[in-house]
């Protein structure tokens, strides 16, 4: 693994106004086909219209649902910031949406079946263990996720659907793009381990020296 | 005439004929049921051999079903989230301490659901995860199984497992999640006693599973049959046996990678109950053959002796002929050649019967003829001996003693000539069965008394001992008394003809039991059994006829030979009968028996009983 450091600009810092001493981490990560196929082995469902009862989306992939990966911060300097409202992880089409999604420590995620069929939820991970049962449209579950982790969820009805929750410790966190690309901001000044997880390839770290404004840049290539 | 037997066939013909056709019958059918039976069981031995390859068959069909029955299982339970879930979990989280614990529940929970004793799990490496089944290997990497090894590149297979002794049949089939292999699932049922039972039931065999060289897995099956199953490796079908019932075995080798040890089968199908049935129909075609072979031989004696009737009618009347009796009738109608042999019996039979008829009519002419020829001499005979005695005396005129000679000489060929003519007359009367007997209750002592007195006479000139033997207390017969003394007379005088001089003659008279025995022995030239017969008849040999002696008492001196035809007349005429014992040169005995009338013989024993005492 290469990690280059670059000097960042100084304002976007100060466009988030969080800390008076923050800067910004910029990165890009080499995907391999591999890295942006791990949604390619679901297979199409010709009823997801029916399914979900919005036929709008058709069940084409969600325009917005488009992260391939998540990178933040290890450490959990910026700890006192209040843990932000519910995140909401639907279930709609026989997937859940989003794919990936990042939770903040003690924040509280719900559940939501959004199908005109059962879903059940479940997760063996070791950070969040659980088990929501199957319920109906419509109804929705909350659960707060408090240990930092990978929370890998299943729904025992449909042996597709699959989502990964990436529990952080802080919110400086960001997904990665189709391209690679991710972006935190309100970093402190100082040197930081910020990790780049993968659903193919789970967790890689890379240091970062982040100057008090501006912004530093991290690439992590392809194996 | 009364030393001939009856001639009788040994076999009869319809018996011989039927034997005859039927033997042959009973041979080709014999034959026949042999063939058969051989047949019948070449034909069930390839029956019951291609049934058993169609049942290994089945038996094969089944055991890839229950192959694919649990790759099915497998194939589901590996899709499950709730399963597959945890091997998507990332290397570093299956250390954490609940992971295997988890596992392991996960695993018993979809064990207990799929019903498979054997429910392993590796990681993509063959490495074992969680063991929820009962085989419990030491080893936990099992990359090196063959099947594992396969669904590690990605595809299921189905084999057997042996472990600890015991056999499965397994299903591994690799885990993907999101087109990644993340494991393998291995699933086994045990191949067991039940397996078989249900086996059989397919295949309608005995099943046995050969373990490790181990018959232990099988259906109700003897153990000394099992065992020689073990060691039997041939391929094919063999014949076994367990000492009371045939089978047929067909061995063969489960199809699939086999982990661990090693797994057989045999089929066995018992010749005995498939052969049952063709059994039956031999032993009943057996039976029905029996059964035909009686008829068939009843009705061919039947048959036989009605076609073969009339020769036995013939050889009836031939038999009859022979007794004199020319009526028994041939009963004879067929039209074939039995019909013509009995029609040219019958006309043999005539001519027979008109020969001898006309021998008979000959015969009595000739005895009609003595008779009347030798009455016609006696009367002229009478005429000389009278004036041969008046004038011997010398009453027509004075005679010289030459002259007397003469007359003597005279009278006593006259009385010769008497005697000769009287012995016509009685032989012609005899011949007719006219002997003029009248039976009145007489005293035989006194007459063979009187007969041996006169025979002392005789016997004296040739210096021959005549002793008497009377036994006391004789009973009296009824006889004609004239008569019965001249046929002991005859045989008194014999035994002086034919004795030489200084021999001996006994003369005796006895009771034995029913009859009055009157017996005349001699130690005379004896005669030999041949002629015992021949001495009766009134046959003379012309070679003895010495006439001048006829009548006479010399030694060896022969006259017509009437004397004993004579006397046996006389004794027949009485229903009585002569006997003859003799040996050459040693003597004979001559026994009239004179049957006693029935009130006679009742007191006869106490006669025997004084005699006794």
């Amino acid at each position: 693994m290469r990690i280059g450091l670059t000097a960042g600009g100084l304002f976007l810092g100060l466009l988030l106004g969080t800390t008076a001493a923050a800067g910004t981490v910029e990165g890009r990560v080499t995907l391999s086909p591999t890295d942006l196929s791990f949604r390619g082995g679901m297979k199409s469902n010709a009823y997801v219209g029916q399914l979900s009862g919005s036929a709008g989306h058709s069940g084409s992939m969600v325009p917005s649902d488009t992260t391939y990966g998540v990178a933040y911060l290890a450490d959990s300097s910026a700890q006192g910031s209040p843990a932000p409202d519910p995140i909401l992880l639907d279930q709609r089409g026989q997937r859940f949406i989003p794919r990936i999604l990042a939770v903040v420590v003690g924040q509280v995620v719900e559940f939501r079946n959004s199908d005109n069929v059962f879903h059940n939820v479940f997760s063996y991970s070791p950070p969040k263990r659980f088990d929501l049962g199957r319920y109906p449209r419509g109804k929705s579950k909350r659960l707060t996720f408090q240990k930092p982790g990978l929370v890998q969820v299943f729904c025992d009805i449909h042996s597709d659907m699959r989502a990964d929750i990436v529990v952080v410790p802080s919110g400086r966190f960001s997904y990665v793009d189709a391209q690679g690309h991710f972006r935190i901001d309100g970093v402190p000044s100082g040197k930081h381990s910020i990790v780049v997880w993968l659903p193919r390839r789970g967790e890689r770290r890379i240091e970062a020296d982040v100057p008090g404004s501006g912004i530093a840049t991290v690439e992590l290539s392809a194996e | 005439m009364s030393g001939r037997a009856r001639i009788a066939p040994r076999i009869s013909l319809p018996v011989k004929i039927a034997a005859l056709t039927s033997l042959p019958i009973l041979g080709v059918m014999v034959a026949a049921l042999f063939v058969v039976n051989r047949r019948l069981a070449d034909e069930v031995n390839l029956t019951v051999a291609a049934d058993l390859s169609r049942a290994a068959l089945a038996f094969e069909n089944q055991m890839a079903r229950e192959g694919e029955n649990l790759e099915r299982v497998g194939v589901v339970v590996a899709r499950d989230p709730k399963f597959f879930a945890l091997l998507t979990l990332p290397r570093g989280d299956r250390k954490d301490a609940d992971f295997h614990g988890t596992l392991q529940g996960v695993a018993q929970d979809f064990q207990r659901d799929a019903e498979t004793p054997v429910f392993d799990v590796t990681d993509e490496h063959g490495v074992v995860l969680a063991r929820a089944g009962k085989p419990d290997s030491s080893s936990d990497v099992r990359s090196h199984w063959p099947l594992i090894e396969r669904a590690i590149h990605g595809s299921a297979g189905r084999g057997y497992l042996v472990e600890e002794g015991r056999a499965y049949r397994v299903a591994v089939v690799p885990i993907f999640v999101d087109g990644s292999l993340v494991g393998t699932l291995t699933l086994g049922r045990p191949i067991d006693s039940a397996l078989a039972e249900r086996l059989k039931a397919t295949t309608r065999s005995e099943v046995v599973f050969i373990v490790n060289g181990r018959t232990s897995i099988r259906t109700a099956l003897g153990d000394g049959l099992a065992a020689r199953l073990a060691s039997t490796h041939s391929s094919g079908a063999t014949r076994v046996s367990d000492g009371e019932e045939r089978f047929l075995a067909l061995s063969g080798h489960l199809e699939g990678p086999t982990s661990g040890g090693t797994v057989g089968f045999v089929l066995l199908r018992s010749l005995d109950q498939e052969t049952a049935v063709l059994g039956r129909i031999g032993r009943d075609l057996t039976a029905a053959g029996a059964a035909l072979i009686v008829v068939a031989l009843l009705v061919g004696i039947l048959v036989s002796s009605g076609i073969t009737r009339p020769v036995r009618r013939i050889v009836e009347a031939a038999s009859e002929m022979r007794d004199g009796n020319y009526d028994f009738p041939l009963d004879v109608r067929s039209n074939d050649e039995m019909g013509t042999l009995a029609a040219h019996f019958e006309a043999m039979r005539a001519a027979q019967r008109h020969e001898i008829e006309r021998l008979e009519e000959i015969d009595r002419m000739k005895s009609d003829f003595i008779a009347i020829a030798s009455h016609e001499i006696l009367t002229p005979v009478t005429t000389i001996r009278a004036y041969a005695d008046i004038m011997g005396e010398g009453t027509m005129g004075a005679v010289s003693d030459a002259q007397r000679e003469g007359f003597r000489a005279i009278r006593g060929s006259a009385e010769a000539l008497s005697r000769i003519a009287r012995d016509l007359t009685n032989m012609s009367l005899i011949d007719r069965k006219r002997l003029p007997v009248d039976l009145k209750t007489a005293d035989v002592g006194a007459i063979v008394e009187e007969v041996a007195v006169h025979t002392v006479a005789l016997a004296a000139e040739r210096r021959q001992m005549v002793s008497l033997a009377i036994e006391p207390e004789l009973a009296h017969p009824r006889i004609d008394a004239e008569y019965m003394k001249k046929a002991i007379t005859n045989l008194a005088l014999n035994a002086v003809r034919f004795t030489r001089d200084g021999g001996s003659i006994e003369i005796g008279a006895r009771r034995t039991g029913v009859a009055i025995e009157v017996y005349v022995c001699d130690t005379g030239i004896g005669i030999s059994k041949e002629n015992f017969e021949k001495i009766f008849a009134r046959i003379v040999e012309l070679k003895d006829v010495n006439l001048h002696s006829s009548g006479t008492t010399e030694f060896n001196s022969s006259g017509l030979g009437l004397g004993l035809s004579i006397a046996r007349g006389i004794v027949e005429a009485h229903e009585g009968k002569i006997r003859v014992e003799s040996e050459v040169g040693r003597g004979s005995t001559f026994t009239i028996v004179i049957p006693l009338p029935a009130s006679e013989s009742a007191d006869s024993g106490d006669a025997s009983l004084r005699l006794a005492s």
